[in-house]
């Protein structure tokens, strides 16, 4: 029987570098291919929601190309993961610039980090639950590469990973049924993020 | 303390990677992407790129060096030089690169810190100031990679670049680059507590001694270096430094209590 690879979309919406985020994706062995909306998602097995930038200008493309409904159809069946905006943007709302409402897939919300703590930039450890198979249970090998200055806040049972960083212990990885969200970026993280990729999207 | 970051800068003329001092006197050592992909596999935390010459001839032969050093490595890149225009910007993203750099255009018109954060996002956009010391003592902002002073004050020009959102700031010393003394400690300690934004440090990193020093000592973020890496990879004896893979210099940091991805 022909192994039939599986074809993840993400979802290019003007943020950012997503050729990285595909070249990890391929790292996988999986099929990426970028969409610039929801019309053909159900072609895919799987979607990645990049995004850098704010929440307020995140949410405004998203409803421009209707994403919401789309979205909470495709995730009943097919796995979604959220890279950094993109998991925030998850929750049900956001208080940058503006109180915004996101797309409510998992319970919360995303808020600033304490105004005297400059920008996470730069590779800090993830504590990953062990309910997410990674293959990095080394805990000297854990780390990931962060850029942000807002965190989520959801209900322990969604949250799948914590990070410390300046003092301050916060949420990084959550996951409701399907959907996914990683504060890191994955892509940037050395080999390490690329296969955190692949188990989401291949083993659970 | 948080996780500090190594940066190795790659400045770029043509096709080729090339190091000079005090940001002249260029000279060639290889190709720009059979260094990213050593550093990457040397533990490298990010790569930054520099085109030395696109801004003065208002060109951008960019896009495809840093496509080809970019290839297959899952960390991230930071590109700079002759970035004017929100099409640049797109383009070099396109190309590989996760933020962009900008000196002379953002000097020029302020406002389009604003414009391309707002359009890319705030970390997306990172600002760098070259700096001189000048013969009166003063410290002055230069544009087209330190070739012309910029009238500006640059104190003033960095709490200025906060305000417009950019994502990090990178200092270069043009008087201490390339030349292996060290960081220029007087200009450290006048911008000392006036930054909120990520701070990146360039210029002059010359040992192991230099840049655990800065590290131990101040509240940056992330150390810059060039010639300390390269000529420990061409194993070139005129660098007047000791230099050092960034995997050594990682690993005697952690030894003495920093904190670094290995």
């Amino acid at each position: 029987m022909p192994i039939i690879k599986k074809n993840i979309a993400i979802l290019d919406y003007g943020f950012g570098n997503i050729f990285k985020i595909k070249q990890a994706v391929e790292y996988n062995g999986f099929i990426c291919t970028l969409i610039t909306d929801l019309k053909d998602i159900d072609e895919y097995d799987a979607l990645i929601l990049p995004g850098v930038g704010s929440f307020p200008e995140g949410m405004k493309r998203l409803n421009k190309i209707k994403a919401k409904e789309k979205i909470l159809e495709f995730v009943k069946k097919k796995k979604l993961l959220g890279i950094c905006l993109g998991m925030q943007l998850l929750l049900e709302k956001g208080e940058e610039i503006k109180l915004t409402k996101g797309l409510g897939l998992i319970p919360g919300k995303v808020v600033r980090f304490p105004k005297n703590i400059r920008a996470h930039v730069g590779w800090s450890k993830v504590s990953i639950d062990k309910k997410i198979k990674h293959p990095i249970q080394n805990k000297n090998n854990n780390f990931f590469y962060f850029t942000h200055q807002f965190i989520v806040k959801t209900k322990k049972k969604f949250e799948y990973g914590t990070t410390n960083f300046s003092s301050i212990k916060f949420t990084t990885i959550i996951r409701k049924n399907n959907v996914y969200g990683v504060q890191f970026h994955p892509e940037n993280s050395d080999k390490n993020g690329a296969k955190l990729i692949g188990q989401i999207l291949n083993d659970h | 303390m948080n996780y500090k970051r190594i940066i190795a800068r790659i400045d770029v003329k043509g096709e080729n990677l090339v190091k000079g001092i005090n940001l002249e006197g260029l000279k060639t050592l290889g190709k720009p992407w059979d260094f990213s992909h050593y550093y990457y596999n040397k533990k490298i935390d990010e790569i930054v790129f520099f085109d030395t010459v696109a801004s003065l001839y208002g060109r951008n032969n960019l896009f495809d060096i840093v496509e080809k050093a970019s290839k297959n490595i899952f960390i991230p890149i930071s590109v700079g030089g002759g970035v004017r225009t929100l099409d640049d910007i797109r383009k070099l993203l396109n190309a590989g690169a996760d933020k962009v750099i900008l000196n002379t255009k953002a000097l020029q018109d302020p406002k389009f810190i604003n414009l391309a954060a707002n359009k890319f996002g705030s970390s997306t956009i990172l600002v760098n100031i070259d700096f001189n010391l000048q013969s009166d003592k003063s410290y002055a902002c230069f544009v087209e990679n330190g070739r012309q002073v910029f009238d500006k004050d640059i104190f003033k020009w960095i709490k200025e670049i906060q305000k417009r959102g950019a994502g990090e700031i990178i200092l270069t010393s043009i008087n201490k680059d390339g030349t292996a003394e060290g960081y220029d400690q007087n200009f450290y300690k006048k911008i000392k507590g006036t930054i909120k934004i990520p701070l990146i440090l360039s210029g002059g990193f010359g040992n192991f001694e230099h840049v655990y020093e800065m590290i131990k000592n101040t509240d940056v973020d992330a150390i810059s270096i060039a010639s300390l890496f390269h000529y420990n990879k061409i194993k070139d004896k005129s660098f007047k430094g000791r230099p050092l893979s960034p995997i050594n210099l990682k690993k005697r940091l952690i030894k003495k209590k920093i904190k670094c991805r290995l």
